[in-house]
């Protein structure tokens, strides 16, 4: 018998030995919600440390452009012990996820946890009309025959199978940008059109790839799964579509893999893959500034 | 159903098996009540998520292995994963049939990284590469990880079969 073997059965039978404790589920919860609010509490002082560091360094840059002098920062005002900062107001909004909902001005949207438990945050600005809330935001033209996207997010898993909503996924997704792009370009029922290739976007290095996938699914094609849900190509299958463009830039943020993708219907008009593609260059990272 | 309800539906279900693996990661009983219930207070914080995964329990079970992991990180460098093991061959070697009771305070005994990569390949079935996932390291140093305490354990096993003391290994 091998040691191996002797490793298998001894920590089989070792834990098959133990009398497991009693369960008791509202402990758990009650733990799970004390939990939840911390993490909460912790995230709305990091909102405010942020804003008041963004407008900590506005005032500093600030310049006179008449004069060419620089001016003198604006101190802080005081304000009274027990009320409340009025910096707070300075965090952009959470982009709303429900459907149908108009998205304009700016937006911050929770794209993922880094390796150290580190929110990774971005802040999205709507300049054009015609963007529509969703997991990730989509727009539209001739009346729905076409449709554009934009995503940003750190995926949980990625697609594999047919890669439609229900089919398989895998949870094994790649830890540096590179291995991350490398599954990218091997989605399901995709064909790579620019292999992953180094390029910089929004002040980080990334790859670059393109693939054109083929998007017919009884619901949605699913790319992954993310913290706000899934990535899918939601109205891109509809009324006969059969392939979409879909490029994409892995970035590293913060020693995180995180993904920016724009995706567009074959016949989208220019204007319309212009439109995403504003949007995805308004994207800013809160972590990076 | 709500979250609550589906998470106290998913505890119940799975508790023991959760129990079971969390005994073997901490290797004693109240190390592996605190692991379970600090890993469950995480995991209901994110059951929305959790729930909708297809492997929504091999997800906790992660979660408990990195928990132990982090639990205990330090500073964990000057290691150089090597592809090939010298001692690798011997892996196959039979040994002579070594009770549980002696094997197991052995394993106990290993430094908290290496039991876990020990109990995550034996007990789990996982990969290296798997392993190598749910403890966020490369695959080449779950396999120096594995190897040091195969070797160690080979050395613990060799001391007792001799009458030798066993240390601390």
């Amino acid at each position: 018998m091998t040691l191996d073997d002797q490793l298998r059965v001894a920590l089989s039978q070792e834990a098959e030995s133990r009398n497991v404790p009693g369960l008791d589920v509202q402990t758990l919860i009650g733990g799970g919600q004390r939990r939840r609010r911390r993490r909460n509490a912790t995230r709305a002082g990091i909102g405010c440390a942020v804003a008041v560091l963004i407008g900590g360094g506005f005032a500093v840059a600030q310049v006179d452009h008449d004069s060419g002098r620089v001016v003198e920062p604006v101190a802080p005002t005081s304000t009274p012990t027990g009320s409340p900062s009025p910096t707070i107001e300075a965090v952009p909004r959470a982009m709303p996820n429900e459907g149908n909902a108009q998205l304009s001005g700016t937006y911050r949207v929770l794209t993922g946890i880094t390796e150290s438990g580190t929110p990774i945050e971005a802040d999205w600005s709507f300049r054009a009309p015609g963007w529509r809330a969703g997991n990730f935001p989509v727009a539209s033209e001739d009346q729905g025959n076409a449709w554009a996207g934009v995503g940003v997010y750190r995926p949980f898993t990625l697609a594999e199978g047919t890669g439609c909503q229900g089919s398989e996924s895998t949870p094994s997704v790649g830890r540096t940008p590179h291995a991350l792009a490398v599954q990218l370009a091997h989605l399901p029922r995709s064909t790579v059109l620019v292999p992953p290739t180094p390029t910089e976007t929004l002040g980080h290095l990334a790859l670059h790839l393109r693939v054109q996938v083929d998007v017919r699914c009884a619901k949605w094609y699913r790319v992954a799964d993310t913290s706000r849900g899934d990535r899918g190509l939601t109205y891109a299958g509809h009324h006969g579509v059969k392939n979409v463009v879909i490029d994409f830039w892995v970035l590293d943020v913060d020693g995180t893999p995180v993904v920016v993708d724009e995706w567009h219907n074959l016949d989208a008009s220019a204007e319309l893959v212009g439109r995403a593609t504003q949007l995805r260059e308004s994207i800013r990272f809160v972590s990076a500034q | 159903m709500n979250v609550d309800e589906d998470f106290a539906e998913f505890v119940a279900a799975r508790w023991a098996s959760l129990y079971r693996l969390a005994y073997l990661l901490a290797a004693s009983h109240s190390g592996a009540e605190d692991l379970l219930q600090t890993t469950l207070e995480k995991a209901y914080v994110n059951w929305g998520r959790i729930s909708r995964m297809e492997y929504g329990e091999a997800y906790v079970r992660r979660m408990l292995a990195n928990g132990l992991i982090s639990s205990r990180r330090r500073a964990w460098v000057g290691e150089q994963p090597y592809e090939h093991l010298p001692e690798s061959t011997q892996d196959s070697l039979e040994l002579p049939v070594v009770d549980r009771s002696l094997l197991w305070p052995l394993v106990c005994a290993l430094p908290a990284r290496q039991r876990a990569v020990i109990v995550l390949r034996y007990y789990e079935d996982l990969s290296e590469a798997q392993i190598a996932e749910v403890l966020g390291c490369a695959p080449g140093t779950v396999k120096s990880q594995s190897s040091a305490a195969i070797a160690a354990l080979r050395r613990a096993l060799a001391a007792v079969a001799t009458g030798e003391a066993v240390g601390e290994l």
